[in-house]
């Protein structure tokens, strides 16, 4: 990223609560997967976890009633360090990942930041294989060539290509098959 | 003297040594014939697990041949129980999910159009055949045959073979790195005098399903243009070559099947128009690989049990005269 998109980026976040509190939830999600957090209470890792998760606020155990306002400031504090603290790292990795990490001139760091940039919904999926993304035909089309190409395999394959079609093939299959017949 | 009585001692244990491993070869391939010839002409209910990706499936098989005529129904006992009916002339694939039948027609039998992979010597410059220990596989002795790619072009096998029938009780698809990327594993097996017509129907009521089949009705104008692979890895050659109706499709596909004699890859060739979006690339449907791409202005989709990159090289080999 150049100073002038991270300027941006920094502008963003002090100004949009919705975008830190995601940048924070992702930093725990994080921390969480790395073990980061596993001390000194584990409880309070799986609230934490369970709030990212859902997106919302989980009931704490222990009720905050009766504590001095000292206490209750301090945790809207600690709330914004934490984000100031998240959006300075992430600032640093991206900068790092441009200029380092990958050459922003070719098409892979391109389509990288593109992709970054254009994640509007939370996703916690972990990312799969590049290889497994690549797409191909519908996959009615690939049931329909491969009930043919059965037809002139091995014959010991003919039977793997059977239980493919019987077995493996998912609904999104089905689901096209009758969409291209209505 | 003594030199040349060393020479030929040398010569005679190369001969020894060449003749017991062509008589291998040929006693592996004897085997081999004899599977092909059983998994047709037997009458045999049976049960297998299907292991790909981490998944297994359970499925059963019943095989029919009355006189000749070779019927067999495959039904998934997982999920909602989706079925595969092969007869002489038809193939039904049943989707009980979304109520959904694919049909499509059966291979034409005449030589002259087709030609399936065959275990002759051909074979050898590209696969390797060995016996492997005997083994036992669903209560039966077996005779486990390795099947080694020579090169990185195609997939190695390991057969267990029953021993009295040469039926295949257990297989074993293996990538180029020889990691297992596919084993079927009969669970029960019997053999029949005959099995009844019956049994090869399917038990599903399927009224009300969407049928999904050839459409005899179009007409497949000959456009003159003659595809060919240029750049074929080595052992691949055309074995059959046709144009016609394809189910779901309205328009005519160019069907070319490339094979090493053990290995098949098929390519369709189809007018965009008949393709619903404009996705290219790499995939994967259980244990076959596919490849998509546009030559010369045409949909080329290469499916086989073969690497990737073999895909990729007949495909994008492809041109149009």
């Amino acid at each position: 990223m150049s100073a002038e998109e991270c300027a941006f980026f920094i502008r963003r976040l002090d100004h949009d609560p919705a975008e830190r509190d995601r940048l924070v939830r992702y930093a725990r999600i994080r921390a969480a997967l790395r073990g980061e957090l596993l001390s000194p209470d584990p409880d309070i890792l799986r609230r934490r976890v369970q709030e990212s998760l859902s997106g919302v606020s989980i009931p704490q155990a222990r009720s905050a009633v009766g504590r001095r306002p000292a206490v209750r400031l301090l945790k809207p504090a600690m709330a914004f360090g934490i984000a100031a603290t998240v959006a300075v790292a992430a600032v640093l990795t991206l900068r790092f990942t441009a200029q380092g990490g990958l050459d922003a001139g070719t098409p892979d760091a391109e389509q990288s930041l593109q992709a970054a940039g254009q994640a509007d919904v939370p996703s916690y999926v972990v990312p799969q294989d590049v290889e497994q993304r690549r797409l191909v035909s519908p996959p009615t089309r690939l049931a329909n060539y491969l009930i043919r190409h059965s037809e002139y395999a091995n014959r010991v394959r003919r039977t793997s290509f059977d239980s493919d079609l019987v077995g493996t093939v998912d609904t999104e299959l089905a689901a096209a098959a009758q969409g291209n017949n209505e | 003297m003594k030199a040349g009585r060393h020479r030929c001692m040398w010569a005679f244990a190369l001969l020894v040594a060449f003749i017991s491993m062509e008589a291998v070869a040929q006693d592996v391939r004897s085997w081999l014939e004899r599977m092909t010839g059983a998994m047709e002409e037997l009458n045999y209910e049976g049960t297998f697990v299907h292991l790909h990706s981490g998944n297994a499936e359970t499925l059963d098989i019943t095989h029919r041949n009355e006189n000749g005529l070779v019927s067999e129904r495959i039904v998934s006992n997982d999920g909602v129980g989706r079925e595969i009916i092969r007869h002489a002339e038809q193939i039904r694939c049943i989707l009980p999910d979304r109520g959904v039948i694919l049909v499509d027609e059966a291979r034409d039998a005449s030589p002259l159009v087709a030609a399936l992979p065959s275990y002759s010597e051909t074979l050898e410059p590209h696969y390797e055949f060995a016996f492997d220990a005997t083994d036992r596989v669903a209560e039966r002795p077996t005779q486990v045959i390795r099947i080694s790619p020579r090169d990185e072009f195609r997939y190695g096998y390991r057969l267990w073979l029953d021993e009295e029938t040469a039926m295949p009780l257990k297989s074993q698809l293996m990538d180029e790195n020889g990691e297992i990327i596919e084993q079927i594993l009969f669970t029960r097996f019997e053999i029949f005098e005959s099995i009844p017509a019956d049994r090869i129907e399917s038990q599903i009521d399927t009224s009300g399903f969407s049928l999904l089949a050839t459409e005899r009705s179009i007409s497949v104008p000959d456009d003159g243009v003659l595809w060919q692979a240029s750049m074929l890895p080595g052992g691949f050659a055309l074995s059959v070559a046709k144009h016609g109706p394809l189910a779901g499709s309205e328009h005519p596909v160019e069907h070319h099947v490339y094979s090493d004699g053990l290995a098949a890859v098929s390519v369709f060739i189809e007018d965009p128009r008949a393709v619903d979006d404009g996705a290219e690339g790499f995939t994967r449907l259980g244990s076959t690989n596919a490849f998509s791409t546009t030559v010369s202005g045409r949909k080329v989709t290469a499916i086989g049990e073969v690497p990737y990159k073999t895909l990729h090289q007949i495909a994008i080999s492809l041109n149009a005269e």
